[in-house]
């Protein structure tokens, strides 16, 4: 059982400088399952995430990537291992081209020689990036954004693909395609997903399992179906202290 | 008319050298936020190495420049790891103005090791090539200037090509518009830091070279060529590539037709009032790019 988890994150705390904002953390992924961390906004999701990728380092716990040790690792170290993190708000280089950006995802030497290939999937799986391949990154509409950020994670075959708010300040017709995105993602074996999402109305259609954090502690784990009839879940939206 | 040509010729040539120096800081500044007052010490040490091999080894001066690209790639590096490294990251700093005062440091120390070494007279450095084209009534163009401006361009082709085509280059930039992304990505930022000086220093080596066959190999060799180089980078939008080359030409373009024209005497004193009157115009520059411009 142990040997099938690709992701471990145990006791993990962390924060920023005097400040901790996760705490005790405990979670796993699966090879192929995709884990959603839901909650409200300000409760340690995107700091989790952020040391996970080794962004942040851990003031306590330890995290597993395939059985081996990670944290204090730098986040360029990790990426080569196909831990791959599609940050919050983008972050597209914006005066990259498209191709350019996405090509900066096939950085590490061995997917580099694989980048033209990788470059037509991703182009098949969005054909507007094609038509917008030349164009600079800051130029793009917000929805055209989010593809390029996918696709740039996509560009070196992922086994764990770490994906933080991908609906985040998108029209809800846009959030419908990016999810049906993750969704072709997640249904592939070879691929892990830990998405972090603050509302619960898509992470249905993806997640195998999830994981409420508060508080920046994680208060509940399950299935989509066990937390959607959960009382204390709709609390934390509520804002009402558990008692 | 030979007035006009004589202008040209030397607009190209002082450009070309100017646009070299700059083109070093507008890298660094650009990827780093370091504007880095140790770019001409590495033109002082280009001079050096290559009066050192041509006239006390007597070699070729293809292996001048060779070598002192190398020399001041390492002197490059090694600067960025000394002065600019352990100041990254670090929080309650203003690390521009402190790398600001470092690199200058560096500088100052690089200065007064030459003259430990060299004394502080003047040392002569023969031409690169000798002979010149007769070009119309008395303008002349020498090989040595054809040779400069074709070494010059052909470095600033090569860079460009670099950043815009190659995988490393393109990272480059990358690191310039988005750190943490760039680490996302896998690009070893530990090692970009100091290539990227190293490559901006190696090519004001290069362009010390030059400077040294015009003038000479001394211990403020430098100090002129950083100063036209601030104001090359300035005047082109700290961080524009293009801006900065573009600058570098407009600015031999000035200070050749005010030496033509007026006097050499009165040729900086015409280019810094010029400069004076287009940045209380233009504060950001002719490229006009506010001061976040990237790569």
């Amino acid at each position: 059982m142990a040997g099938a988890e690709l992701l471990e994150v145990r006791g993990v705390s962390c924060g920023y400088g005097e400040t901790t904002i996760v705490r005790d953390a405990d979670l796993t992924v699966a090879a192929g399952e995709t884990l959603t961390i839901v909650g409200p906004n300000g409760h340690g999701k995107s700091t989790l995430l952020r040391a996970i990728a080794g962004l942040l380092p851990i003031g306590a716990g330890e995290i597993r990537f395939a059985g081996e040790r990670i944290d204090g690792r730098p986040a360029e170290k990790l990426t080569e291992r196909g831990l791959i993190c599609i940050p919050q708000g983008d972050h597209l280089f914006p005066d990259l081209t498209v191709e350019e950006n996405l090509l900066m995802g096939a950085f590490p030497k061995a997917a580099w020689r694989g980048r033209r290939k990788a470059l037509e999937q991703v182009f098949e799986r969005f054909p507007k990036l094609r038509e917008r391949r030349r164009q600079r990154a800051r130029s793009l509409s917000g929805g055209e954004r989010r593809m390029v950020a996918i696709g740039r994670g996509l560009m070196r075959s992922p086994r764990l693909l770490v994906i933080d708010e991908p609906s985040l300040g998108l029209a809800p017709v846009i959030v419908e395609q990016v999810y049906e995105i993750v969704a072709g993602v997640a249904a592939d074996p070879q691929t892990s997903i830990l998405l972090v999402e603050e509302n619960f109305t898509h992470v249905e259609e993806v997640a195998d399992r999830v994981c409420v954090l508060e508080m920046g502690r994680i208060v509940r784990t399950g299935s989509p179906a066990e937390l959607a009839d959960d009382p204390t879940v709709t609390q934390s939206y509520l804002g009402a202290l558990p008692a | 008319m030979s007035d006009v040509l004589s202008i040209l010729v030397s607009t190209i040539v002082l450009g070309s050298i100017y646009g070299l120096v700059a083109l070093g800081m507008t890298l660094i500044y650009g990827i780093l936020r370091v504007l880095d007052m140790s770019q001409g010490s590495m033109v002082m040490i280009g001079g050096f190495v290559g009066w050192a091999v041509m006239t006390s080894a007597g070699l070729s001066p293809v292996l001048a420049i060779a070598a002192a690209f190398a020399a001041t790639f390492c002197f490059g590096v090694l600067t960025q790891v000394v002065s600019v490294q352990p100041l990254i990251g670090r929080r309650g700093t203003d690390f521009e103005m402190i790398t600001f005062i470092t690199t200058f440091a560096v500088a100052m120390v690089l200065a007064n090791l030459a003259l430990q070494f060299f004394g502080p007279r003047q040392k002569n450095v023969p031409e690169l090539v000798s002979g010149s084209i007769h070009l119309y009534e008395s303008v002349s163009l020498p090989y040595q200037s054809i040779v400069m401006t074709a070494v010059a361009v052909a470095l600033m082709l090569a860079f460009a090509l670099f950043l815009n085509r190659s995988r490393f280059g393109i990272a480059i930039r990358a690191v310039a518009q988005d750190l943490d992304a760039a680490r996302l990505m896998g690009v070893p930022i530990r090692r970009v830091f100091p290539l990227v000086m190293g490559f901006a220093s190696a090519i004001a080596g290069v362009a010390g070279v030059f400077l040294a066959t015009q003038y000479f190999a001394s211990p403020t060799a430098g100090d002129q060529p950083l100063l036209i180089a601030l104001i090359v980078v300035i005047f082109g939008g700290l961080g524009s590539l293009q801006g900065a080359i573009g600058a570098a030409y407009a600015i031999g373009l000035i200070q050749a037709a005010a030496s033509v024209w007026v006097s050499t005497t009165w040729a900086l004193p015409i280019l810094y009032g010029v400069i004076v009157l287009v940045l209380v115009i233009r504060p950001h520059g002719i490229a006009g790019r506010s001061l976040e411009a990237r790569l």
